[in-house]
C-alpha cells in the first residue's frame, strides 16, 4: 500500500493518518450531537413549525458544510503528505526495495569541459548525490555502478547503499583520478550487460539510470540504442537519461594527419596534411597548428585562416626526418573545451632507402635505365634506391626487401618468376607494368590475365596513334588520379606535350570467362582517342599500376618530358608496400597479436604511453593450434603451424604503441602502432531531449532529466505547483466554510453603548 | 430574594406608579366617585340638568324650588362620577414560568398586576383579579377598598404552576360572569390555541368590555439568541426538539413575527388594546407608554 501511495506522495507515512483525519469533521459532528444544552422552551410551536420549514435546506446547509471541511482537512492532508500529480518528478528512492544500476558514460566527450568542471565531473558528483540520498532510506537500496567502456565489469555490483558505500563512493569517485577513457562508448553493448544485470531481479524495483552527454553522434551512429532501452522498459526497468551537459560547446578537431609515409627516407621530405573540422556553431578564423617530431616542435607553424560550421579544412605541409628510425609525429592546434582531439599522432618508421627493383625484359633496348634514372638519379633527393635485373632475379632471389616491383618491356615470365611475383602482390607488394615492344600478348592474355596479376587482355599486336598536326588535343587525357595530383592544373603544360604514337590496345572483343570475373581495373589515363593507356588495379593486399606504352622514348616521348619523374615517383608512393607502415587505429582497439611460433618467442613486450611517460608492459603470449585443433589439422592431412597469441587491452591513452617482439635467435622486431582519439568524439552537437523521447517513442518508463537538475534524486522540488494550487483550494475553502458557517450561525446586533 | 417578595411591588416601583394617572379609555359604570365621567344620571353632586316628573320618579329627587316658582314638578338631575370595574386576568401558566433573564414572564405579569391593581385602588376604582392556566385558578371578587390590594397579591400566590393554557374557556366563563361593562386587562403570553383566544377575546368585546391585552414575552422568545446545539423541552407537553438554533432562528423569527402580526391585527380590528411588553423592558416604563397610549385613544361611549 505504501509502495503504492509512495509513486503519488512525497510522505506517504502521513497518507494514512490523514485519511483517518478525514472523518474528523464528522466525529466532530458526531460528539457535538452527544454534548447538547438543554433549554425549557415556551414557544416550541415556532420553533418547530421553523424546523419543518426548513428541514431540507438545513440538512442540505449541514452537509455542505460537513463537506466543506472534510475537505478542507483533506487539502492539508495532501499538502503535508506532499501530493504529486506526475509520478515522473518524484525522487527514485520512493517505494520499496530498489535497484539501482547507473550506467556511467566514460567516452572521450566526457572530457569536454564547461567552465570549472566537465561533463564527467558533472555525472560523478550526480552518482555521489544519489548514493547519498538513498542513504537517508538504509537497507531498501541496492546500487550497481557500470562503466560504459567496461559494463560486463561492473565497478560496484548490488551493493547496499549505506553511509559506508557513501564514504567509499566519495574516495574512488574523485573527478582527479577516476577519469573518463579516451575512447569512444558502446551503448549497444552497456545496454545489453545492464539487461543481464537486472532481468534476473524481478522482486526489486529496478532502476536504470544513464549518465551521459547524449551526444547525437552516439545516438545516430548506434541506432539499436532505442530498441534496446525499450526491451529494458518492457521487463518494467525505469530508464533514467540523466544529462551532464547543458550546452553545446564549440569544439576544433584534427581528425587527420597523414601522408606518404611508406615511402619515407633519411633526408627526404616528406609531405604531411593535416585536417581540422570545425565542429562548433560559429566561423573558426586563423587556427594555428603545430607539429613535434619526437616531441620536438618543428619550424613551420602553419595557420588555417577560416574554417566555416561544420566544414573542414586541410592544411599540408613537408617534414625533413634526418634520422633513420621511428618517427612519433604530432600535430596539434589550440585549446578549446575539449582538449583530446585537439592533437593527432602519427608514426613513421624512416628507412634510408626505399629500394625498389627494375626488371628489364630487354636490357640491350635501356628501357630500364631510363626508369631507374627517374626514380633514383639522385637517391639523397628521392630517397629510392633502384636495382636494375633481369628476369631471372625473379627466379632466383626473393624480392620481398623491395617496397616496389618494376617490369620493364618483359615479354613473359617463367612460372616460378610469375608465382614469387603474385605471391609477393598479394602480400602487398607493389607492382608497375611498363609493356615494351617485346611484349608477348598470349602470355599476357592467357597466363597474366587469368593470374590476376596484369588487368586486362590485350590485342595480338600494338596500335598506333595516329599523328594529326591539326588537332590541339594533347595524347594524353590523364584523370585526377594522385600520381597526376602534382601536374594538374592550368598553367601545367607537360602532360599536354606527352606525344604517345604507338601502344597495346585493349582488347575487348573476347568476353572474360567465368573465373577471370572480377572488378574491372580503374583508367588513370586515356589516350586522345578514348583508348586506356594508364590501368590500377589490386591483387589481395598489393597494387598494380600497368602501362600500355614504353618506359623508354621508343613508342613516346613521355621519357624526355619533365612530368615523367614526378609521374614515376607519384606511382611509386601509389604502389609501395605499405606493410611496414605503422597501423593507425583507434583508442580502445585491443592489440591482438597472432604470431607464427616457429618465428618468434612467447616473450611480447608492449610500450604505451602514459601520463607520466612510457609504460613498459610484458606479456606472455598462449601457444595455440597444439590441441584440438592441432588434432583437426592433423586428420585433415594438412600442417597446420602452431601460433602464439597475446592481447593488450590498456590502449586507452592516446599516442604511439610500440610491440616488440623476440625471434628465435633472440632478435628483436618492433611494430609501431599509432592510437588516436576517434574522430566521432570530437563531434559534441548534443540531442535534444525532445528528440530522445521521439525515438525512445515517449516511452512511459523513460525518464529525460536535464543537467543541473537534482529533483529526480532529491524530490524536493517536486510538486511546487500542486502546493501552489491546493493552497489556491485551501483557502477558498476556508473562505467558503467560513462564509456558509457565518450565514448559518447567529450574529445578535452589538449593543449600542 | 424569595418569590413573594419577587412578585410585591418594590418601594422604588410603587414610588414611580403613584405619580402616573391612570385615566381609563372608557367610562364605565360605578359606585364610587372618581374622576371617570359616567355616562349615567344619578346621585351626584354636580347637576346636569331638570326633567319633569313622570310616574314612577323618586318623590325625593323632586327639586321643590322649582316647583314653587313653576307650579310644576321638575326633578333634578346630577352628572354622576362612576369609579372604573376593572378585571385583571392573569395567565400563570407553565410556559408563563419561562425566563432567560431575572424574571420569568408570570414574575413580570405578576408585577404588572400590582402595579395597576395599586394605581387603580389608589383611585379608588374597583379592581378584581383572576388568575388562570387551564382553568381559573383563583379570583379575587371587585372591591376598590385599599385592602384590596393586598387580597389580589395574595391571590397571585398560586400552586406550581405546571398546567397547560386554555384561554378560550376561561374568557368565556369570565365573560359570562361579568355582570356590568368594565375594563378587563389579560396578561398573558398568549401561547395558546389561537382560535380560543381570539374567541374568547370576541366575546368579551361582544360584551361590551373594553380590554386591554398584555402580550408578555421574554427576550429569548423574541430574539432567540441561542447557539450550540441545544435540545429544547417544550413546556406544557409542546414536545422537544435537538436542533443547532442558529440553523432555526430566522424561521423561528418569522413565524414569531407572523403571530404577533395575526394578533395584533385581530386585536386592532376587534378594538382590543393590544401591547407585547418584553420582560426586559422597565416596568414604569411600559406603563406610561401604554397609559400614553390610551389617553392618545380616548373616546367617550358618550359621543
Amino acid at each position: 500500500m505504501e509502495a503504492l501511495l509512495s509513486n503519488w506522495f512525497f510522505n506517504p507515512g502521513l497518507v494514512a493518518g490523514g485519511a483517518a483525519l478525514l472523518a474528523s469533521p464528522i466525529i466532530i459532528h458526531l460528539l457535538n450531537r452527544m454534548r447538547y444544552r438543554r433549554v425549557r422552551f415556551a414557544a416550541m410551536e415556532f420553533l418547530l413549525q421553523s424546523q419543518s420549514r426548513n428541514r431540507q435546506r438545513l440538512l442540505l446547509e449541514q452537509l455542505l458544510l460537513l463537506l466543506l471541511r472534510i475537505l478542507i482537512v483533506a487539502a492539508i492532508v495532501l499538502l503535508v503528505a506532499r501530493l504529486i500529480l506526475d509520478p515522473s518528478q518524484l525522487s527514485i528512492f520512493r517505494g520499496g526495495r530498489t535497484h539501482h544500476l547507473v550506467l556511467l558514460d566514460d567516452s572521450a566527450s566526457m572530457r569536454d569541459r564547461t567552465g570549472e568542471t566537465s561533463a564527467y565531473a558533472e555525472a560523478l558528483e550526480i552518482v555521489q548525490g544519489l548514493v547519498a540520498e538513498g542513504a537517508r532510506r538504509p537497507d531498501t537500496q541496492q546500487f550497481s555502478l557500470a562503466l560504459l567502456s567496461n559494463p560486463e565489469q561492473p565497478v560496484f555490483t548490488q551493493r547496499q547503499v549505506d553511509r559506508e558505500l557513501v564514504l567509499e563512493l566519495s574516495n574512488k569517485l574523485d573527478p582527479r583520478t577516476f577519469v573518463p577513457t579516451h575512447r569512444a562508448g558502446d551503448f549497444a553493448a552497456a545496454l545489453g550487460a545492464a539487461r543481464k544485470l537486472l532481468e534476473a531481479e524481478k522482486a526489486t524495483v529496478r532502476q536504470l539510470h544513464i549518465l551521459s552527454d547524449f551526444r547525437s553522434a552516439d545516438w545516430e551512429s548506434q541506432p539499436a540504442i532505442p530498441g534496446l532501452i525499450r526491451e529494458l522498459t518492457a521487463l518494467g526497468v525505469t530508464v533514467n537519461l540523466v544529462r551532464t551537459v547543458a550546452e553545446r560547446n564549440a569544439n576544433l578537431s584534427i581528425i587527420d594527419f597523414s601522408g606518404a609515409t611508406h615511402v619515407s627516407a633519411v633526408g627526404v621530405p616528406v609531405r604531411l596534411s593535416a585536417v581540422v573540422r570545425n565542429d562548433g556553431t560559429e566561423v573558426a578564423t586563423n587556427v594555428r597548428l603545430k607539429a613535434f617530431d619526437n616531441g620536438v616542435a618543428l619550424p613551420a607553424t602553419l595557420s588555417l585562416e577560416r574554417i566555416e560550421p561544420g566544414a573542414e579544412a586541410e592544411v599540408e605541409f613537408e617534414v625533413n626526418l634526418s634520422t633513420e628510425g621511428p618517427h612519433l609525429l604530432r600535430a596539434t592546434i589550440e585549446g578549446d573545451s575539449f582538449l583530446e582531439d585537439n592533437e593527432r599522432y602519427l608514426a613513421i618508421r624512416v628507412a634510408s632507402t626505399v629500394p625498389v627493383l627494375v626488371i628489364d625484359g630487354d636490357v640491350a633496348s635501356g628501357a630500364g635505365e631510363y626508369l631507374v634514372d627517374a626514380l633514383a638519379a639522385d637517391s639523397r633527393s628521392t630517397g629510392v634506391t633502384a636495382t636494375l635485373q633481369t628476369v631471372d632475379y625473379l627466379r632466383q632471389r626473393s624480392i620481398e626487401e623491395f617496397r616496389a616491383v618494376y617490369l620493364v618491356n618483359v615479354a613473359e615470365l617463367p612460372s616460378d618468376a610469375l608465382d614469387s611475383l603474385t605471391d609477393y602482390a598479394r602480400r602487398g607488394g607493389g607492382i608497375v607494368w611498363m609493356l615494351g615492344k617485346g611484349a608477348r600478348p598470349a602470355w599476357y592474355n592467357e597466363t597474366a590475365f587469368t593470374e590476376g596479376i596484369f588487368p586486362v587482355r590485350i590485342k595480338v599486336s600494338p596500335g598506333e596513334l595516329p599523328t594529326d598536326p591539326t588537332i590541339q588535343v594533347p595524347d594524353l587525357d590523364a584523370t585526377s588520379h594522385p600520381i597526376f595530383a602534382v601536374l594538374q592544373g592550368q598553367d601545367n603544360p607537360f602532360l599536354g606535350s606527352v606525344h604517345i604514337r604507338r601502344f597495346w590496345e585493349v582488347d575487348t572483343s573476347e568476353p572474360p570467362q567465368e573465373s577471370e570475373l572480377r572488378k574491372p581495373p580503374a583508367v588513370l589515363a586515356k589516350l586522345r582517342d578514348g583508348q586506356p593507356l594508364i590501368l590500377e588495379h589490386e591483387l589481395g593486399s598489393g597494387r598494380i599500376i600497368t602501362w600500355l606504352t614504353t618506359a623508354d622514348p621508343s613508342w613516346n616521348d613521355w621519357a624526355l618530358n619533365p612530368s615523367y619523374v614526378v609521374v614515376q615517383l607519384e606511382t611509386l608512393k601509389q604502389v609501395a608496400d605499405r606493410r611496414s607502415l605503422p597501423e593507425s587505429r583507434t583508442t580502445g582497439e585491443p592489440i591482438e597479436l597472432s604470431l607464427d611460433a616457429s618465428r618468434f618467442t612467447e616473450e611480447i613486450e608492449i610500450l604505451s604511453p602514459s601520463a607520466d611517460g612510457q609504460r613498459r608492459t610484458r606479456l606472455q603470449a598462449a601457444i595455440v593450434g597444439v590441441g584440438d585443433e592441432t588434432k583437426a589439422a592433423a586428420s585433415s592431412g594438412m600442417p597446420q603451424p602452431v601460433m602464439l597469441t597475446a592481447r593488450f587491452g590498456e590502449t586507452d591513452p592516446p599516442g604511439v604503441y610500440e610491440v616488440v617482439l623476440t625471434d628465435q635467435n633472440q632478435a628483436r622486431e618492433s611494430r609501431l602502432l599509432t592510437y588516436n582519439v576517434p574522430v566521432e568524439e570530437g563531434r559534441l552537437e548534443l540531442i535534444e531531449s525532445a528528440d530522445l523521447l521521439e525515438r525512445l517513442e515517449s516511452d512511459p518508463l523513460v525518464f529525460v532529466h536535464e543537467v543541473g537538475q537534482r529533483q529526480w534524486v532529491k524530490g524536493e522540488d517536486v510538486g511546487t505547483e500542486v502546493r501552489q494550487g491546493l493552497l489556491i483550494a485551501l483557502v477558498l475553502l476556508l473562505l467558503g466554510e467560513q462564509a456558509l458557517a457565518y450565514k448559518m450561525s447567529y450574529h445578535p446586533e452589538p449593543v449600542p453603548a | 430574594m424569595t418569590r413573594d417578595s419577587k412578585r410585591s411591588l418594590p418601594p422604588e416601583a410603587l414610588t414611580r406608579i403613584s405619580r402616573l394617572e391612570v385615566l381609563a379609555r372608557n367610562i364605565v359604570e360605578g359606585y364610587l366617585s372618581g374622576l371617570h365621567r359616567s355616562p349615567y344620571f344619578g346621585q351626584s353632586v354636580e347637576f346636569a340638568q331638570h326633567r319633569e316628573y313622570a310616574p314612577g320618579d323618586e318623590i325625593r329627587r323632586i327639586d321643590w324650588k322649582v316647583w314653587s316658582k313653576t307650579d310644576k314638578f321638575y326633578i333634578k338631575q346630577y352628572e354622576e362620577e362612576t369609579n372604573l370595574r376593572t378585571l385583571l386576568l392573569v395567565d400563570l401558566s407553565e410556559s408563563m414560568q419561562f425566563g432567560s433573564g431575572k424574571l420569568t414572564k408570570a414574575d413580570y405579569a405578576c408585577q404588572i398586576t400590582a402595579a395597576l391593581s395599586y394605581l387603580l385602588l389608589r383611585q379608588q376604582d374597583s379592581v378584581a383579579l383572576t388568575v388562570f392556566d387551564q382553568q381559573i385558578r383563583s379570583k379575587v371578587p371587585p372591591s376598590s377598598k385599599q385592602t384590596q390590594l393586598h387580597a389580589v397579591l395574595a391571590s397571585l400566590e398560586v400552586e406550581q404552576p405546571s398546567r397547560k393554557t386554555d384561554i378560550s374557556t376561561v374568557l368565556s366563563k369570565v365573560a359570562e360572569e361579568l355582570s356590568r361593562k368594565g375594563l378587563v386587562v389579560l396578561v398573558s403570553d398568549l401561547l395558546t390555541d389561537r382560535p380560543g383566544l381570539m374567541r374568547g377575546l370576541r366575546l368579551l368585546r361582544k360584551r361590551g368590555h373594553d380590554v386591554m391585552v398584555f402580550h408578555v414575552l421574554d427576550d429569548a422568545e423574541l430574539d432567540f439568541p441561542y447557539t450550540g446545539l441545544t435540545r429544547f423541552d417544550g413546556m406544557e407537553e409542546a414536545g422537544d426538539l435537538m436542533c443547532d438554533p442558529r440553523a432555526l432562528r430566522d424561521g423561528y423569527l418569522e413565524a414569531m413575527k407572523d403571530y404577533l402580526q395575526e394578533i395584533r391585527r385581530f386585536c386592532v380590528s376587534h378594538m382590543v388594546d393590544y401591547q407585547v411588553i418584553r420582560t426586559s423592558e422597565h416596568l414604569d416604563a411600559v406603563l406610561r407608554h401604554y397609559l400614553s397610549h390610551r389617553l392618545g385613544m380616548r373616546t367617550s361611549l358618550r359621543n
